[in-house]
């Protein structure tokens, strides 16, 4: 049960929408990095020359189109491969044939563990990818001209994991594509919880972005904006995020998430 | 049916009968009163910035200091108002069993696009209704009513999102030219949400749209994008801050010019939609969506 559920998971036009998505959102920040005479032209060189040595660099290039779309468009991402599936299972008829096979528990498991699979992979695979392209185009290294760096790279501009910026960029990077993969995972269960009590699908896909942003919006206003939850997926975004910001903002999505939809399916199976 | 029934049908009959149905369906939602605390919420936080913003620089402010910081202020605009009314409408395609049945009943698939266009256009007055109401409600407790412009924006204009020419009209006729904007901006991207989602049969890819559309009139705000990108960019037309006023050396485009541009669009994507709707598969649609 579990693999059919992960290869419905992986194997749909939806997730490649998401990475795309995820993609496009990265070359849109990545542009703005890029800035100067263009790498293939006459004058590129010379342009060089004048600047520190990696003063572009493969790590700065993916934190700074990080900070770009793809923080906003982050739990759409997240929704998009699977969690609706729950709705579409339940009003296409599905689910009946498929509890003839196996209990109502497994399949429950199975979606649950599927949706949080791929709801992480759509948003970690992207930056993943991009990075091995800044690896490609770009020099592996760091400025060491403090004044003349891209990104701030005192520990503390740079999340809850920074320090591992200047020690080891390349885990730094890894460490916020591990984020990436837990926020995704999160909202993805956030998106099936709402399929469990809506036949709507529209509504599951597009309720976890609406909630992100309206919970964005309020905290940013009311002065709290390390605790929004644009945090988790760009930690870099502002100064002193802490893991007790992170931690709490994706906890509670999480539980109350997991919590409704164990409800919501249990008043479900009368309805199958 | 009897040649009578036949003799009395009267299609504008059937089409009062299909608007009733979409306005039950789709306005008597759960989600129509996500709109009451959100309000509530920027009210507060926006009202209380105005009046201590009239304490600290010792100047009279009034409420439509506080109506225009809320409408004319782009992050609410763009983080805020457009994104929750997308939220809204953006399944206004969708279909019940018993709604294809009403369908049927209606007979024309011109009449079911121009009965979904009405029923987004209700969508906008209803949300901007609210909006509007609960932010004057709100603002009217703690600033005073009074019938021009106020001390503060009077001398601090660009603190509340006035642009210095549009003190030349009066705050009431100001906030309606402001508002015709805001709805016909989001008339606008509610359409074209609907024309995609028709041609994509996917309503989240509708609403994906939208967000970008959004966003993308955003980022070119942030950016403070030049011409000619910001004549087509949505942002110079559906904020008000961003218009001439009258200044000939002005960069930003007339208030007339924005009304055109938006009306441009719905006039082309209802077309669109028009054409799209006459090849809709009606019957699979709600399996799809």
């Amino acid at each position: 049960m579990f693999r059919e559920e992960l290869t419905r998971a992986f194997w749909n036009r939806s997730f490649v929408i998401a990475l795309a998505l995820g993609i496009l959102s990265l070359t849109q920040g990545y542009l703005e990095y890029i800035d100067g005479p263009s790498p293939s032209g006459s004058g590129y060189q010379d342009y060089l020359s004048r600047l520190p040595p990696f003063y572009n660099n493969a790590y700065d290039a993916l934190i700074w189109a990080q900070q770009g779309l793809i923080g906003l468009l982050a739990p759409v991402m997240a929704v998009l491969p699977f969690a609706d599936s729950l709705a579409l299972d339940r009003t296409r008829g599905y689910l009946r044939l498929v509890l003839a096979r196996v209990s109502y528990g497994r399949f429950l498991l199975a979606k649950y563990a599927a949706v949080l699979l791929s709801g992480g992979a759509a948003l970690a695979l992207p930056l993943v990818l991009f990075f091995v392209y800044t690896n490609l185009v770009l020099p592996r290294g760091l400025n060491p001209v403090v004044e003349q760096q891209r990104v701030l790279s005192a520990p503390n501009a740079l999340g809850p994991f920074g320090d591992l910026y200047q020690s080891a960029p390349d885990m730094y990077i890894l460490g916020l594509a591990g984020m990436s993969f837990v926020f995704g995972a999160v909202y993805a269960i956030f998106g099936l919880a709402v399929s469990a009590a809506s036949d709507n699908r529209y509504i599951a896909l597009a309720t976890p972005f609406m909630v992100f942003f309206l919970a964005h919006f309020i905290l940013s206003a009311l002065g709290l904006p390390n605790w929004s939850p644009l945090s988790p997926v760009v930690p870099h975004w502002l100064m002193n995020i802490t893991w007790l910001q992170i931690l709490l903002s994706l906890g509670i999505v999480l539980v109350s998430s997991t919590v409704f939809y164990v409800a919501m399916a249990g008043r479900m199976r009368s309805r199958i | 049916m009897t040649t009578k029934d036949v003799k009395s049908f009267v299609p504008w009959k059937g089409f009062a009968h299909f608007m009733r149905f979409e306005i039950e369906q789709h306005f008597w939602q759960m989600r129509w009163l996500l709109p009451l605390p959100v309000m509530l919420i920027v009210a507060y936080i926006v009202v209380g910035d105005v009046a201590v913003d009239s304490l600290n620089y010792s100047l009279e402010s009034n409420t439509w200091d506080a109506l225009f910081s809320v409408f004319g202020n782009a992050n609410l605009v763009f983080f805020v108002f457009t994104l929750l009314f997308l939220y809204l409408v953006s399944d206004l395609l969708r279909e019940t069993r018993f709604g294809e049945g009403v369908l049927f009943r209606l007979g024309s698939r011109r009449l079911w696009w121009l009965g979904k266009t009405l029923t987004l256009g209700l969508a906008v007055v209803v949300y901007l209704s609210v909006a509007v109401g609960i932010i004057a409600g709100i603002a009217g407790f703690v600033l005073p009513w009074q019938p021009g412009w106020s001390q503060a924006t009077m001398q601090l204009p660009l603190e509340f999102y006035v642009a210095p020419g549009a003190r030349d009209i009066p705050p009431a006729a100001a906030l309606g030219q402001l508002l015709l904007l805001l709805s016909m901006g989001w008339f606008c991207i509610g359409l074209a949400v609907m024309v995609i989602a028709q041609f994509s049969n996917q309503l989240v890819i509708g609403f994906l749209t939208g967000i970008l559309v959004n966003l993308s009139g955003l980022m070119a705000e942030r950016a403070d994008t030049g011409p000619p990108i910001a004549y087509v960019s949505i942002h110079q037309h559906l904020l008000y801050y961003y218009h001439s006023f009258g200044d000939p050396k002005s960069v930003y485009p007339a208030w007339i010019v924005s009304v055109l541009y938006w009306a441009l669009w719905v006039g082309l994507f209802y077309r669109v939609g028009l054409i799209l709707s006459a090849k809709q598969d009606f019957l699979a649609q709600e399996e799809r969506q």
